[in-house]
């Protein structure tokens, strides 16, 4: 009996929670905010539904814009729109406009912070100029829906060009002791036919621009070519608080993947006219970052060791890979990395940014310097020193033989 | 002729005390405890079981010179004062079997059915409380078991799907703040233990003479556990753990196992059936409580108007009522731990008609 009356309570009481089907939802794939005309917000969503012949069973996306004085008025006007309530839940991508992080991100991340069914692990990047075409590009590329564009941003970070920003990261960064946070930097490109403009190829002769910058339009796409819109990356926005305050070049950019640590296996060629142009794939194995009290000259200590396993070799001599050419290479290696990370710390640290944590690092080994420099710690970021040795080891360096 | 509660062994009661004190870890609100930061906890942490170890001292002395029932040993030393403490006693511990029911409907309305009404969480939880207690201590004492191995199930995969996500650079000098801080952190931990409740009420119940053993190994069992969450929390979420209203929640929906998928799943199943041996818990003590009063209701009857107490003491924290404030703010001023720790079996300790003969058995009402 006792079971009976437990079983019909399960069941019967199962009704009372406003169940709602899924049918009935909009399960939203990504959300690109911008500041509207009037000053409130323009939200353009990928949803997600079924959709197509009935031989796929691949889920449509649609994209939906809508206007609001605040983001909730904004999604209450798509779920009215839509006849279908709006779902967070499955949302991966958050692409942000430039114009609205210079006005301050505080309020949206407040947003989204407090709907619980936001995954922390949400991507959150920065648009230059407007975030909604990256969106709407997806009618035109289908690689460019959320997913594919998450899943493109995941790869660069393995890949060691873009640095990873997820919601609880910008939420930490930013409310921790060091107070800045980047975003990667994107924007659609078509490409041009003969002139490939890849983010890593354009970023060696980038410098740091300043915030105006991010709010330009994007580049045109070539009237010609018939090629699909690619995401490029452009760098990262450096925000102080919940503002853009900067940007930061692709060199920083990759700078500061070496020192986030989570590069599974970056691409590097090294080029000298008279030695030849050797590729090889780098694996960071160990990173140390140490600050040294030396009077009361604060001095970063970074060592970094990276593995390297060379693929391609084009000497200019036509000579094979030997010692001596190994231990040049490594040397070059050993140079460009350091070039990208003093670059890094050269347009940050300098600057008075923090953007890797060594604001709690100092906070965890050096306590009394931390706490005695705390009411002017800008300026004690500014006037601090550094100290990069790389060390790069080649493990492997392809075949010992030419094909031919 | 009335049957006497059968004895559970002294383990299963430390198991459930162990579950019940989990719970805490799991509805811990950040911005609810302005006075100690993150790092602080990890020296407050050790501390306040220090001081926890030294507050069960008085209980030591009243078991060994009176027996392990504290409740017969007030009747025995003075029964006006008995069945004061056991009425203070009674309403405490609906106090806290309130606390815990409205925990679960603030959790379960904040993080997962934010548009359901409250009071269906309130209702299902107390009754199915009330029927635990219905069921006898044995019964629930036995699901401690499963609970417990569910529980470091979901921990365990917690700690390794979060791996990768530990930045030690995160943890900051405990000491930072100062040692003040460690203390105000330390003390607010140790009011805010109230398993010391069911251990003195239903130590008689058990196999075992005195539990000192038992109540240091679930003290070091919890300190062990709180120790491990806060490095976890801190170390994977660092400030973000603070804008959040359930940090460990957080953590399980950040882990994504290749297998479970999102962990927060697994850890809301834990959470009900940690809230709802915690609310049994409470209850059942309330109920003891009850009938050492009016001997003649029985556990049942006991059981329901507990829940039913319970149902209503929720309802009152849920509207932010200004008694059930007053409560509050008597609880974390460390009144009821002073009064049934230290206060209680020292008042006791001096009643010379409390003291039994170790040749004296007095069986638990």
């Amino acid at each position: 009996m006792n079971k009976l009356v437990c079983l019909l309570l399960a069941v019967l009481l199962s009704g009372c929670m406003q169940s709602i089907r899924l049918n009935d939802r909009a399960i939203m794939e990504g959300m690109a905010i911008d500041r509207a005309e009037d000053g409130g917000y323009r939200i353009t969503m990928q949803v997600a539904g079924v959709g197509g012949t009935g031989e796929s069973s691949e889920p449509a996306l649609t994209v939906i814009e809508q206007e609001g004085g605040s983001l909730t008025e904004a999604l209450a006007r798509c779920s009215s729109q839509q006849g279908r309530q709006m779902f967070l839940g499955n949302c991966s991508l958050l692409v942000i406009g430039a114009e609205l992080a210079q006005d301050g991100l505080d309020y949206l991340l407040e947003f989204f912070n407090a709907n619980y069914r936001v995954n922390p692990s949400l991507t959150v990047l920065l648009a230059q100029g407007e975030a909604a075409p990256l969106l709407c590009a997806q009618k035109e590329n289908p690689l460019l829906s959320a997913e594919g564009l998450v899943d493109s941003v995941n790869a660069s970070i393995k890949g060691g060009y873009l640095v990873r920003s997820h919601l609880i990261d910008l939420i930490d960064a930013i409310r921790g002791p060091q107070g800045a946070a980047v975003l990667p930097l994107v924007y659609l490109q078509q490409p041009q036919s003969a002139e490939s403009s890849t983010g890593e190829n354009a970023a060696s002769s980038e410098n740091t621009a300043s915030s105006e910058d991010a709010s330009s339009e994007q580049p045109e796409p070539s009237q010609q070519s018939t090629q699909p819109l690619r995401l490029q990356y452009a760098g990262l926005g450096l925000l102080q608080g919940d503002r853009l305050q900067a940007l930061l070049s692709t060199q920083d950019a990759q700078g500061l993947a070496w020192i986030q640590n989570r590069i599974e296996a970056r691409a590097l060629e090294v080029s000298e006219p008279q030695f030849g142009r050797v590729s090889a794939v780098l694996r960071p194995k160990k990173l140390c970052l140490e600050p040294e009290l030396t009077g009361d000259l604060l001095v970063l200590n970074l060592h970094l060791k990276v593995h390297s396993t060379v693929l391609e070799t084009e000497l200019a001599d036509g000579s094979r890979m030997g010692d001596a050419e190994r231990t040049y290479t490594q040397r070059l290696q050993e140079r460009a990395i350091t070039k990208e990370i003093e670059s890094l710390l050269a347009d940050t640290l300098k600057q008075g940014y923090d953007v890797f944590g060594v604001s709690q690092l100092i906070r965890q080994r050096l306590p009394d310097y931390y706490r005695a420099h705390r009411q002017n710690w800008t300026e004690a970021l500014q006037q601090m020193g550094f100290a990069v040795q790389v060390e790069c080891v080649i493990d492997r360096s392809g075949v010992d033989q030419s094909i031919h | 002729m009335p049957v006497k509660p059968r004895k559970i062994s002294i383990w299963q009661l430390v198991l459930l005390l162990f579950i019940s004190r989990f719970f805490s870890f799991m509805t811990y609100v950040p911005r609810a405890q302005q006075s100690m930061t993150g790092s602080t906890a990890l020296l407050a942490i050790p501390l306040s079981a220090v001081c926890m170890a030294v507050a069960y001292l008085p209980f030591w002395l009243l078991c060994r010179y009176c027996g392990p029932d504290p409740l017969a040993a007030a009747l025995r030393g003075c029964r006006p004062l008995g069945l004061g403490l056991t009425a203070l006693l009674g309403l405490y511990s609906l106090y806290l079997a309130a606390s815990t029911v409205s925990g679960f409907e603030f959790f379960i309305t904040g993080s997962v059915y934010q548009n359901a009404p409250p009071w269906i969480f309130i209702f299902s939880l107390a009754l199915a409380a009330a029927y635990g207690v219905r069921m006898g201590l044995e019964a629930f004492a036995r699901m401690g078991t499963p609970v417990l191995i569910l529980l470091l199930l979901a921990i365990g995969l917690l700690l390794a799907t979060l791996g990768g996500e530990v930045r030690l650079l995160r943890i900051s000098n405990p000491l930072y703040d100062g040692m003040g801080a460690v203390w105000q952190g330390a003390l607010m931990l140790l009011i805010n233990t109230t398993e010391y409740l069911p251990f003195f009420l239903l130590l008689c119940r058990t196999d075992g003479r005195s539990g000192g053993k038992a109540f240091f190994s679930w003290l070091a069992g919890v300190t062990l556990l709180a120790e491990l969450l806060s490095v976890l929390l801190l170390s994977v979420l660092g400030s973000y753990a603070q804008t959040r209203l359930f940090p460990l929640h957080t953590a399980a929906v950040l882990a994504q196992g290749s297998v479970f998928g999102r962990l927060d799943l697994l850890h809301i199943i834990t959470w009900v059936m940690v809230a709802f041996l915690r609310a049994t818990l409470y209850l059942y003590c309330a109920a003891i409580c009850l009938r050492q009063l009016f001997a003649r209701v029985g556990l049942g009857s006991s059981a329901l108007l507990c829940a039913a107490a319970s149902i209503l003491f929720s309802m009152l924290a849920g509207t932010g009522s200004g008694y059930w404030r007053a409560l509050n703010s008597l609880w974390q001023m460390g009144v009821p731990f002073v009064l049934f720790t230290i206060l209680f079996p020292l008042l006791v300790l001096a009643l010379p008609r409390a003291r039994q003969t170790s040749a004296k058995k007095e069986a638990c009402a």
